[in-house]
């Protein structure tokens, strides 16, 4: 029961100014009110009335109490994961993650900074995942203040499990602006559950066939997992489905914002967004309640100028210029995370929507609470512990992997000619690490930390990852890691996808090169990159034909054997020839030329510490389906993929990729292909959980209130891969689109290693037969039938 | 023995103390003895676990620890990464 405000209120405003979650409103000299729907039952208000005027929930009056009574976190450093959790729910700035004590320092911690800001609601303590956090009176120890919090949780009876809780989504059409509330049935939401699974499956119902990606009949979902926003690892990550705009068939874009989890707090789990504003608009989403509001203040303004004039309390989800002229890889950007791949920008941009956002307090959904807890502290203390997640992540990002990939030929070089650059260090994780890094950060609830934090000016932004590395350096010929930086922050900034403005200026470069198109741009040659990235999200001049990717370009000049696209997305910074199985993976991808999507094999194959024989099609196509599902299911959840990167035991990386063992296992794992198939076929009968497996199975069950197995968590991702083939399948797109350019399948990338070649038409059988799909890549009625996918 | 340049990254350069040195080796098992001979068992444990590469080409591509080397080459010791 919230607070309430009684008539012998003066109207002082003492209350609306300290309130944590901005839910007391009025005018000075009349009584205030509190909305019900939006307190916390903090007590912050009770705390500060002159007047006695505030009643709570029991009845009960709370007394005045004096600023420096008020209670205070007090943050045991040790078990804090600087997961940022406490930060971002704290409105009113007292907290922050502490600066590291030298260059490359990981372990941090939040700290209450700025104590005098602090109003002792403690909802930094309500949402510490770990019990990091303790509300104790002001200047208690951790000690004391952990254990005055240990009392209060013991006072309260222990929680049962609350059942199941169907996800609410809202469907808003842009052309009327009416609104209605989507709840998922129960059969729905137990077999697609939510992310990009269950968007695929509404994105078949929803969308009529054959309407085009930017018509104003496209249908965009934005949604949540069931473990967005709950506390467990990684678990920011939320999800957009739409059509592609290149491809026409499906699109789905990931995205590590705010948006996601406070989507949920703000009380819906998914929106489904139809129709075309007339002019310029935003969506405000808050306790509830969504307005259509008119954004033409906010048109042309980049995504960090739109970001700073929307309400400061709400998580927000914006396009940039590149969105509101359609480049094909526009993305949409919440904080600093961009749901980059696929065009979403250039969908929301065609809907005239430049912003939703989102502010609420209700709490997330979990099934069985208590349990839940229990079980995240086990996940993240392993998360934390696993060599991978708790020490290379941190320590270089996804940035480690340039050098890696570059001792192994799978660094993309000069439009993918080649898999090695000899100084490609120059724009490695290490250098980044060593001379440009100012601190890690983090998506919010993640302890993995994987983020870069660097400098472009006097300004810290995010750094590049991996894929921007490799295809804005060595890809491009560029070994300048400043300028790289920069290009990361105006694709930012902008709202682009860094890995198809990379690879579509890649290509356009090659015509250069071959005397087919000059735009202005060569390899080697950084002086025009800069102002080229603004032309593309302007669309300016010629470069308004690269801001339509390399698919297109390949159309109108020809080069389609070396336009390194699958689907009309340009490839990641894995080159295929040397992890035939990622080729395979980037081929199959319901979304194109994505690693993730297309099951990221390459970290079994050329840059994790397993090799499992890189240039040989044995075993991948049962390898590449079976990880696809498994991603499939974890993004589904909720969960960023780095989050399943424990699955390769901490031993192997203790032993190192040169040991025997290692060796060996990588070698004999070419002969696992039966077993692996064997395991997608058989997969519910996989009943057990294991942290050391798929941690994210038994936090779905706990948290849905759901059986979820290994084997069901699997089965999902096999259902999520077919429904989202069988909207590509329905939309037109038909055999030969799982394809990959020529300059890959038939070049060799190494003039004597007959082997440097991607397999792919040897593989791609297998695949299908595995899938128990037809020859032109469509599931049989067969496989839909035991899914239980209705067409 | 030829003359090799050996580069250290990460938690080695801070164990053996220095960034890059040049050590008399005929093959990555000589740099590994020399590492266990000057900078101890964990030093050398560390090593062995890491990527290695001879002239930026990892040595799982080559003859592993048997791979030789010659005068002016350069063999690096980088950390596993991860990422996607």
């Amino acid at each position: 029961m919230s607070y309430h405000i009684s008539d012998t209120c003066i109207g002082c405003s003492a209350c609306a100014l300290n309130c944590p979650v901005f839910a007391i409103d009025g005018a000075r000299g009349e009584r205030f009110h509190i909305n019900g729907k939006r307190c916390v039952s903090c007590g912050v208000c009770g705390r500060v009335c002159p007047q006695g005027a505030i009643t709570a929930g029991d009845g009960s009056v709370p007394e005045r109490v004096k600023k420096t009574e008020w209670p205070r976190p007090v943050i045991d450093s040790e078990a804090c994961t600087a997961c940022g959790l406490c930060r971002d729910i704290c409105t009113k700035g007292a907290l922050r993650i502490a600066a590291p004590k030298f260059r490359g320092d990981i372990h941090v911690a939040a700290e209450l900074s700025e104590p005098a800001k602090c109003v002792g609601c403690g909802l930094c303590a309500k949402i510490c995942p770990v019990g990091a956090v303790a509300v104790g009176d002001n200047g208690a120890s951790v000690a004391e203040a952990t254990v005055a919090a240990k009392k209060r949780k013991m006072a309260k009876p222990a929680g049962k499990p609350a059942g199941l809780r169907l996800p609410v989504y809202a469907h808003i059409d842009l052309s009327t602006f009416s609104v209605d509330i989507v709840e998922i049935s129960e059969a729905c939401f137990r077999k697609y559950i939510g992310g990009k699974t269950l968007a695929a499956r509404l994105l078949l119902d929803y969308l009529p066939r054959g309407a085009g990606a930017l018509d104003p009949a496209a249908v965009v979902i934005i949604n949540t997992g069931p473990l967005n926003g709950t506390g467990a690892p990684s678990t920011s990550r939320f999800n957009m489905t739409f059509k592609h705009v290149v491809s026409g068939g499906i699109a789905s874009s990931n995205c590590g914002g705010a948006f996601g989890m406070m989507l949920k707090r703000a009380g819906y789990d998914g929106l489904i967004i139809t129709g075309r504003a007339e002019a310029p608009s935003r969506i405000e989403i808050t306790d509830g309640d969504i307005r259509l509001l008119p954004a033409d203040e906010l048109w042309g303004l980049d995504v960090e100028e739109t970001q700073e004039k929307l309400p400061a309390h709400h998580a927000k989800f914006v396009i940039g210029p590149a969105g509101e002229n359609g480049v094909v890889y526009a993305g949409v950007v919440s904080g600093e995370r961009i749901a980059g791949r696929c065009g979403g920008g250039a969908v929301l941009g065609s809907k005239n929507l430049k912003a939703l956002t989102c502010y609420g307090t209700r709490p997330v959904f979990i099934s069985d609470r208590e349990n839940f807890g229990v079980f995240i502290r086990r996940w993240v203390d392993f998360v934390r512990s696993h060599p991978m997640t708790g020490e290379a992540l941190p320590r270089y990002g996804s940035a480690g992997l340039v050098n890696k990939a570059n001792t192994n030929f799978a660094m993309p070089t000069h439009n993918f000619k080649r898999g090695h650059d000899a100084e490609a260090d120059a724009v490695s994780g290490e250098t980044l690490a060593e001379t440009k890094l100012e601190r890690n950060g983090a998506c919010v609830s993640c302890p993995i930390r994987c983020e870069r934090r660097v400098k472009v000016g006097d300004r810290e932004v995010k750094g590049p990852e991996y894929e921007t590395l490799g295809l804005f350096g060595p890809n491009i010929e560029n070994r300048d890691l400043d300028l790289i930086i920069e290009l990361n922050y105006l694709c930012d900034i902008y709202g682009m996808d860094t890995i198809s403005c990379a690879g579509s200026i890649a290509f356009a470069m090659e015509l250069a090169e071959r005397g087919v198109k000059d735009f202005g741009v060569k390899f080697g040659d950084g002086g025009e990159l800069k102002d080229l990235i603004r032309r593309i999200a302007l669309r300016e001049g010629e470069a308004a034909e690269i801001a339509n990717g390399s698919k297109w370009l390949a159309a109108k000049y020809g080069g389609e054997d070396y336009a390194i696209h699958s689907k009309g997305l340009e490839l990641a910074a894995y080159e295929p020839r040397a992890s035939v199985g990622m080729g395979l993976g980037y081929a199959t991808s319901n979304r194109g030329g994505c690693h993730l999507n297309g099951g990221y094999t390459a970290l079994f194959e050329s840059v994790g510490v397993l090799s499992i024989v890189p240039q040989s099609p044995r075993s991948k196509a049962a390898l590449t389906v079976f990880m696809q599902d498994s991603l499939e299911a974890v993004s589904a959840a909720g969960c960023c993929l780095f989050s399943a990167q424990t699955i390769v035991p901490a031993a192997l990386y203790r032993l190192g990729p040169n040991h025997a063992v290692t060796r060996f296992i990588g070698k004999a794992a070419a002969s696992f292909g039966p077993v692996i198939q064997l395991l997608v076929k058989a997969a519910p009968v996989l009943k057990l959980n294991s942290l050391y497996l798929m941690p994210h199975a038994e936090a779905l069950a706990l948290a849905t209130g759901m059986k979820v197995t290994t084997g069901s968590f699997i089965e999902l991702g096999e259902r999520s891969y077919n429904v989202e083939r069988l909207f590509s399948v329905r939309e037109g797109q038909g055999a030969g689109a799982d394809s990959l350019p020529r300059r890959l399948t038939d070049e060799r990338q190494r003039a004597g290693d007959k082997h440097s070649v991607v397999p792919l038409a040897k593989m791609l059988r297998s695949y299908y037969r595995i899938r128990g799909w037809d020859e032109s890549g469509a599931p049989k009625a067969r496989i839909l039938r035991r899914l239980k996918i209705e067409t | 023995m030829s003359k090799v340049t050996v580069k250290y990254r990460s938690g080695l350069a801070e164990t053996v103390g220095k960034t890059e040195e040049i050590i008399p080796a005929d093959s990555v098992a000589d740099v590994l003895k020399y590492i266990k001979a000057n900078y101890g068992r964990d030093a050398y444990r560390t090593a062995r676990a890491m990527v290695i590469a001879v002239n930026e080409v990892g040595i799982l591509k080559l003859r592993v620890f048997k791979t030789a080397l010659e005068d002016g080459d350069v063999v690096q010791f980088l950390p596993i990464a991860g990422g996607g």
